[in-house]
């Protein structure tokens, strides 16, 4: 049973994937959020596997509610909604720690789908998200961080995915399995985690 | 001769009239006195000169002579008034050595009357005559010998009192004749009587007086001699009605002698300049007047020019020879010659000097004298002969070649054109017919060898300096030698000149100055102010001045203006009050503390008389009545002098009714007017004093003038003017224009114009009942006028407390009309002589106008007589001269004082309109100044200037006393620059001095510059504005199409959301309408939930897609790659065809409108739609590149391909919306300015390429 906990600022979208989640056979929304405030208060105590968050939310957004959480509780899978693919929004999620994310117009097989490979550790990445990861790294290098940096596969591995081959062909490419490309990506995220927070820290203390 | 209406007195003298006067015996004179007043009745009614004859007459052996007389007078028996006959005679004779006979004679017919002269058997001067009681024949027996005061000491011991007639010694004779009818008459004879000022018959010495009876009638006067000698020669015979009639007071008049008489320092009055003046060199040795009027100094070291205040020195920076100027002479030609002792003749013309020397043919390098003739030649006389100068060559003149080796002393063209020339050693000749034909005279031929000067004077006579020490004078045909004075061994005349009086003067080298008077030639002392005693050159200016040149400096004659009578005069100390002549010749003077005193014409003496305590001297006022009396008012009483010759015997106090007048004036009635001190004013009529009561005012009466017309004038010091008219009082003060009411004098002219002088405000004028106010702010020297006086050329004369000013009345004319602004009175003060400038006043009368003309101003400190005959309005205009010109401090060489041409007529200099240099002045801002002078003599710090650049000053400036014009910039142009001098009467003189100025220009000052300059400016600025609103036109345009672009993008969005969704929701809806139905089956319903479902997701696929075009956030060509590569990617997810992408890491962040990118997106699904649909692909390849210019997206697959040609001709008919839409998509890149390239080939594929240029305009506005 996987628990999914929803935090989207609109009701009636909150009850219909609270519906539609607990009507799926293994899936169990245990909470819903209206706004980023209770939401971290009340996550910390549910601790749900995968979260699912709206990434416009009235008040704190999403983003910023992400990073929090990832410090409250590190290992939650969150999964960013977001209704349009803005890759500038989402790419910053994903670098203050989310695990993925999803359109909300996505059909709800898709949506199952991908709130179980987040459980399973999968981090999903789009094309266009992986052109960012590689620009943010590159941009890291430029300015000397010497904190993270990514091993030649994995930028490989964000290069493929940057031109759009499916897991598969870079499997097939690379001659690597399917799981390790996950393991890779999910690496991939943390550094991007690790990258960002620093940078939230330097700027912190910048200021 | 004079009148002296004072005289008049309408009652004659008679016995009753004797026993009226009051007689106080003073010595032995008195009785003399009371018989001349019983036998001489003293009718001075309307003294007159009958006849007169002043010339001279020769009585020599003329036998019974002839009457001189032609009837102009005579008398006979019933004649009872009173004859004087004067006459002077100079005997040529002396008694002693000859017998004979001269005597003036009345004839009565033929009959001997009575003889004055030298009767036949007399040896001294006689009388003799007929008695009618011993009538006898023409021989007369009798004889009286004539008194006198020099007598002779007889040969026999016995001291008579007689005086014989000598050769060079004259007499004068004034013999009276009181007509008695029907009796001998009497006789009274006065034998060089004195005839000064004040004289009197009745004060002539006894000792030459000789009375008796005889029978005076006659009808005739003969002039006789007969006998041996040279005759007597008589002149100056007069018959007249009064003794006063023969009275010289010439004399009366301060001259030069008698002013300042001890010491004679001030007689002679010379300017000096020395070299601390600036003179430059000296000794003088030449001195000339040029045309333009400076004067040019020639001395030992060369040449220097005058200009009244200046010396300028020209020495050999300028051309002439550093040499001894000898001589120095201006010709016809306006060229100044200049001779040096030994280095030729210099001609100084234009500027240019010439030099010739006996190179050039001059017979020596010595110049000695220098003359032109009527001809125009030049005469040079040097120390070897005589030269000719004509058209500029030299000839030789041959009557001159007997001088030849001669030294020629002296050359002179006189009045007629005649030349005249001294050679030494042999004569003087006057050049006449080409002939010299000498100069002879009795005795004087060895001195005429020996001459130094020549001059002819005004009268024809030819002085000559010659010999040691003399000077002789030829006058017609006698020749005079006259001896100077000398105390030095050499001291001969070295020049001689004339004033324009007439004065002859002579220089001597050693012996001083010299003045020709009375008959011969007196030294001027040294203690006059003379420079130094060798003189070498003597000049009369044009002004008529005399200027001396000395070895140690320059002297300038001064006129002496003013005469100042004081203590050394014996006036005693102190102030002087009133004034007044009491006969003509003789003015009484009247000082407070100190008493009356008497000038008779050469000194003052004090007046003891009756009437004047020690205690009472407080004298104010003093008026001589029109019967003679002579009033005195004092402080405390008022005396009254009927015969003021008398003073010290007869005065009769009047104790008028208030003490303290001040003021006196004697009305046309004959009734004394008297003020006082305490504002009251009495009249004294026949004896008695009436007060004026009604004139209320308390201020003293400072003046009283009886006007014509029997109104009377009243100044008070305080209380303004008053007017009594009829007995009534009209008061006239500030209220009607009186700048001041407190006057101090009142003087009414012959035109019933009253001038007023004020304590405080000047000079004020009533007439025709308006007033007029003149003070220091126009002009006058001071604001307090204590005397006013006219003279006879129409002047005022002012005394004031800062001096004596003379103002024109029609000037004060111009002045009140406005006419002008300021006067420049003749001002006396200190520096003429006064030696105090305050006169007083506050009494009338005040100041004193004598009958010959003088006026006289008292003063703090003494008496001022001023003579207004020699100030006379100088019509002399000083000549304006332009001398320097300094650019920038820097003179201009190429001009040297550019003088007006003037041309001499008739002696008058007329300015000649002349062409004017012109001064080039380099472009650029340059200083100019104009150096200027006035050339004037008499008073040169007094010239006033005033100038004008014409071209910049729009009127003349007045420029005062100063003496340079200054301009700071003068823009470029042409001007003329003009300066006028004027004299002192303020008239300008119309000269022609000035210069053209031209300024040139820089270039880029000249009109054409300028004018370019100036269409280029407002070309550019026309220029300037077109673009700025064709920018902001430009600008706008943008903006609109910016907002056009704006609105089109709007329509689209509405378009699209319209078509895309509104279609899409429409189907939603009918779908969810259905699916409401409750009578569908289950697999339907499920059906229609599916079909909603889809549905609204492709509304949110469209609604994505319509957002990321509009989010102006993915204006980058950054997303627009990533989200075309990502819409690529979910295209191809489902459809198994592999997509792969290949989009560069960096891409330049350039913008690309929503517009654009719309476009962009929509033709890369159009190409994806191709794909998917018509190509049959497995792989399909989006790539992208960027470079520097251009961004490419390149489509490809590895499908079929198709045929190009084939592929357009589908495209161009008309195409469905999701057909092959490849004219779509090459419009719309076309839209974008892009390119769209399509490759493909059957069999191979197809490459689509979008290629958008990145220099698309990408304003950002």
């Amino acid at each position: 049973m996987i628990s999914v906990s929803i935090v989207d600022d609109e009701k009636e979208l909150r009850q219909s994937i609270t519906t539609f989640v607990n009507g799926s056979p293994g899936f169990k929304c245990v909470s819903a959020y209206g706004s980023a405030e209770t939401a971290l208060k009340g996550l910390t105590a549910d601790q749900p596997d995968v979260v699912l968050m709206d990434i416009n939310l009235g008040g704190m957004n999403g983003i910023e509610c992400v990073e929090r959480l990832k410090v409250a509780v590190p290992e939650m899978q969150i999964l960013m909604l977001t209704v349009y693919e803005d890759t500038d929004q989402i790419f910053k999620a994903l670098a203050a720690g989310a695990s993925g994310y999803l359109l909300k117009r996505s059909s709800p097989t898709t949506l199952l789908q991908a709130i179980r490979e987040v459980q399973s550790g999968g981090s999903p990445m789009s094309s266009s998200i992986a052109r960012k990861v590689v620009a943010s790294f590159q941009k890291a290098k430029q300015t000397g961080e010497k904190e993270v940096h990514l091993s030649p596969r994995e930028e490989m591995v964000l290069n493929c995915l940057a031109k759009g081959l499916t897991y598969k062909a870079i499997a097939d490419q690379l001659g690597i399995s399917i799981d390790t490309i996950r393991t890779y990506l999910r690496r991939i995220y943390e550094k991007l985690h690790v990258q960002s927070r620093t940078e939230a820290v330097a700027k912190y203390l910048r200021q | 001769m004079l009148r002296s209406p004072v005289f008049s007195r309408s009652s004659g003298l008679s016995p009753c009239a004797l026993k009226r006067w009051e007689t106080r015996v003073c010595s032995q004179t008195a009785w003399l006195l009371v018989w001349w007043m019983a036998w001489m009745p003293a009718t001075r009614a309307g003294a007159v000169i009958l006849w007169n004859d002043p010339d001279t007459t020769l009585a020599h052996e003329n036998g019974a002579g002839t009457d001189i007389l032609g009837g102009a007078v005579k008398r006979d028996d019933t004649a009872n008034d009173t004859l004087y006959f004067k006459f002077h005679v100079d005997p040529l004779s002396d008694k002693d050595t000859e017998e004979y006979f001269a005597a003036f004679e009345l004839y009565d017919g033929d009959t001997e009357r009575l003889g004055i002269g030298n009767a036949m058997k007399a040896w001294a001067y006689s009388a003799f005559f007929h008695s009618d009681e011993t009538s006898e024949s023409n021989s007369p027996a009798g004889y009286i010998d004539l008194h006198t005061l020099t007598p002779e000491s007889s040969t026999g011991g016995a001291s008579g009192s007689y005086q014989y007639p000598r050769h060079g010694v004259g007499a004068t004779i004034v013999l009276k004749i009181q007509y008695v009818p029907g009796e001998d008459d009497l006789v009274t004879v006065w034998l060089n009587p004195d005839l000064g000022p004040g004289a009197n018959e009745a004060y002539q010495p006894e000792g030459l007086t000789t009375r008796f009876n005889a029978n005076a009638s006659f009808d005739e006067i003969r002039l006789r001699h007969a006998g041996r000698g040279g005759g007597w020669a008589f002149r100056d015979l007069a018959i007249a009605t009064a003794f006063s009639d023969f009275v010289d007071v010439s004399s009366a008049r301060p001259s030069e002698a008698t002013s300042g008489a001890p010491g004679g320092a001030r007689a002679f009055n010379f300017q000096c300049w020395q070299k601390e003046q600036g003179l430059p060199q000296s000794p003088i040795r030449a001195l000339a007047q040029t045309h333009d009027g400076y004067l040019w100094i020639g001395s030992d070291d060369g040449l220097a020019r005058f200009d009244g205040l200046r010396f300028v020195a020209f020495g050999i920076q300028e051309g002439i020879k550093s040499g001894p100027v000898s001589t120095l002479f201006e010709d016809s030609n306006d060229a100044l010659w200049i001779g040096s002792a030994d280095s030729g003749l210099s001609c100084r013309q234009n500027n240019q000097i010439t030099t010739l020397t006996t190179r050039d043919g001059l017979p020596a390098d010595a110049i000695t004298a220098l003359a032109e003739d009527s001809a125009g030649r030049l005469w040079i006389g040097t120390s070897a002969g005589l030269m000719l100068r004509h058209n500029g060559q030299l000839q030789p003149l041959n009557a001159a070649e007997t001088f030849k080796g001669q030294r020629i002393t002296a050359l002179f063209k006189d009045r007629q054109g005649q030349m005249w020339v001294g050679v030494k050693g042999v004569g003087v000749f006057q050049y006449v017919n080409d002939q010299f034909v000498p100069l002879r005279g009795d005795s004087t031929d060895e001195l005429l060898k020996d001459s130094h000067c020549l001059l002819m004077d005004r009268m024809g006579r030819i002085w000559i300096g010659a010999g040691e020490d003399f000077v002789l004078c030829h006058d017609g045909d006698r020749w005079h030698h006259y001896r100077i004075p000398r105390n030095q061994a050499k001291s001969h005349v070295s020049t001689l000149a004339e004033e324009s009086d007439g004065t002859i003067w002579a220089g001597s080298a050693g012996g001083g100055l010299l003045q020709f008077k009375e008959g011969k030639f007196a030294a001027i002392p040294t203690g006059s102010g003379l420079a130094g005693n060798l003189i070498e050159s003597l000049l009369a200016d044009r002004e008529g001045r005399l200027w001396v040149g000395t070895d140690a400096g320059l002297n300038r004659l001064r006129r002496q203006s003013l005469f100042t009578l004081s203590q050394s005069e014996g006036l005693g100390f102190g102030a002087a009050q009133g004034l007044a002549e009491v006969t003509p010749g003789v003015v009484w003077v009247g000082k407070p503390n100190d008493g009356l005193y008497r000038w008779d014409g050469k000194s003052f003496n004090r007046l003891s008389t009756a009437g004047l305590s020690p205690h009472d001297s407080q004298i104010t006022a003093l008026l001589v009545t029109r019967d003679g009396y002579c009033w005195v008012a004092t402080t405390n009483s008022l005396l009254v002098y009927k015969d003021p010759i008398a003073a010290a015997d007869e005065v009769k106090v009047i104790k008028s009714a208030k003490p303290g007048i001040i003021s006196l004036a004697e009305d046309r009635d004959g009734s004394l007017w008297v003020g006082t001190c305490e504002g009251t004013i009495w009249q004294r009529r026949e004896g008695k004093w009436l007060e004026q009561t009604n004139f209320y005012q308390t201020n003293a009466v400072t003046a009283i003038v009886p006007d014509s017309d029997g109104s009377t004038w009243i100044g008070t010091g305080g209380n303004g003017l008053f007017r009594l008219v009829n007995g009534s009082f009209r008061h006239i003060d500030k209220s009607e224009g009186l700048l001041s009411e407190m006057i101090r004098t009142l003087y009414l002219d012959t035109q019933d114009t009253l001038w007023i002088g004020t304590a405080d405000e000047g000079l004020s004028r009533w007439r025709n009942g308006h007033i007029a106010n003149f003070t220091t702010r126009e002009g006058l020297p001071d604001n307090n006028i204590s005397q006013i006086l006219e003279d006879d050329a129409g002047r005022l004369w002012l005394g004031s407390s800062g001096g004596i000013a003379c103002v024109n009345k029609r000037r004060l004319d111009e002045l009140a009309s406005g006419r002008i602004s300021t006067v420049y009175p003749l001002l006396f003060g200190r520096a003429e002589g006064m030696l105090s400038e305050e006169c007083t006043g506050g009494f009338y009368p005040a100041g004193l106008k004598t009958k010959s003309g003088l006026l006289w101003f008292s003063t703090l400190k003494g008496v001022v007589v001023v003579n207004p005959r020699v100030q006379s309005t100088s019509t002399f205009m000083p000549n304006a001269v332009l001398e320097e010109v300094l650019v920038d401090g820097v003179p201009d060489p190429t001009l040297h004082a550019s003088t007006p041409k003037i041309t001499r007529r008739d002696g008058q200099l007329e300015p000649r309109a002349s062409v004017l240099e012109t001064l080039r002045i380099t472009p650029g801002r340059h200083r100019v100044e104009f150096r200027y002078t006035g050339l004037g003599f008499d008073a040169p710090e007094l010239i006033r200037f005033r100038y004008r650049l014409e071209g910049l000053d729009t009127d003349w400036v007045d420029a005062g006393t100063r003496r340079t014009a200054f301009y700071s910039y003068l823009p470029p142009g042409t001007y003329q620059f003009r300066v006028e001098a004027c004299n002192r009467d303020g008239v300008w003189a119309d000269s022609r001095a000035g210069l053209e100025l031209l300024v040139l220009r820089h270039f880029w000052q000249t009109w054409w510059f300028i004018t370019l300059t100036g269409l280029c400016f407002m070309i550019s600025v026309g220029g300037a504005v077109r673009i700025v609103e064709k920018r902001k036109l430009q600008r706008r345009l943008k903006h609109l199409e910016q907002e056009h672009a704006l609105e089109r993008e709007r329509t689209r969005i509405a378009q699209d959301l319209h078509d895309e969704m509104g279609a899409k929701l429409c189907r939603i809806s009918f779908l969810s309408e259905h699916a409401r139905r409750g009578d569908l089956p289950p697999n339907e319903l499920q059906d229609q939930i599916t079909s909603i479902s889809d549905a609204s997701r492709e509304v949110l696929h469209s609604l994505d897609e319509i957002v990321w075009a509009v989010n102006p956030q993915n204006d980058t060509l950054e997303h627009v790659a990533s989200y075309i590569g990502q819409y690529a990617l979910d295209y191809f997810q489902m459809t198994g065809i592999q997509c792969e992408l290949d989009i560069p890491a960096q891409l330049p962040s350039y913008p690309i409108s929503s517009q654009n990118r719309h476009h962009l997106f929509l033709a890369t699904h159009e190409a994806l739609t191709n794909i998917l649909k018509h190509s049959g692909a497995a792989h399909a390849k989006i790539s992208m590149i960027s470079g520097n210019a251009a961004f490419e997206i390149n489509i490809s697959d590895d499908g079929r391909g198709f045929n190009l040609p084939a592929a357009k001709l589908r495209s161009e008919s008309p195409a469905t919306v999701s057909g092959d839409g490849l004219s779509n998509m090459c419009q719309r890149l076309a839209d974008i300015g892009g390119r769209c390239l399509i490759e493909s080939a059957p069999g191979q594929g197809t490459n689509i390429r979008f290629v958008i240029a990145l220099n698309y305009p990408a304003k950002d506005v």
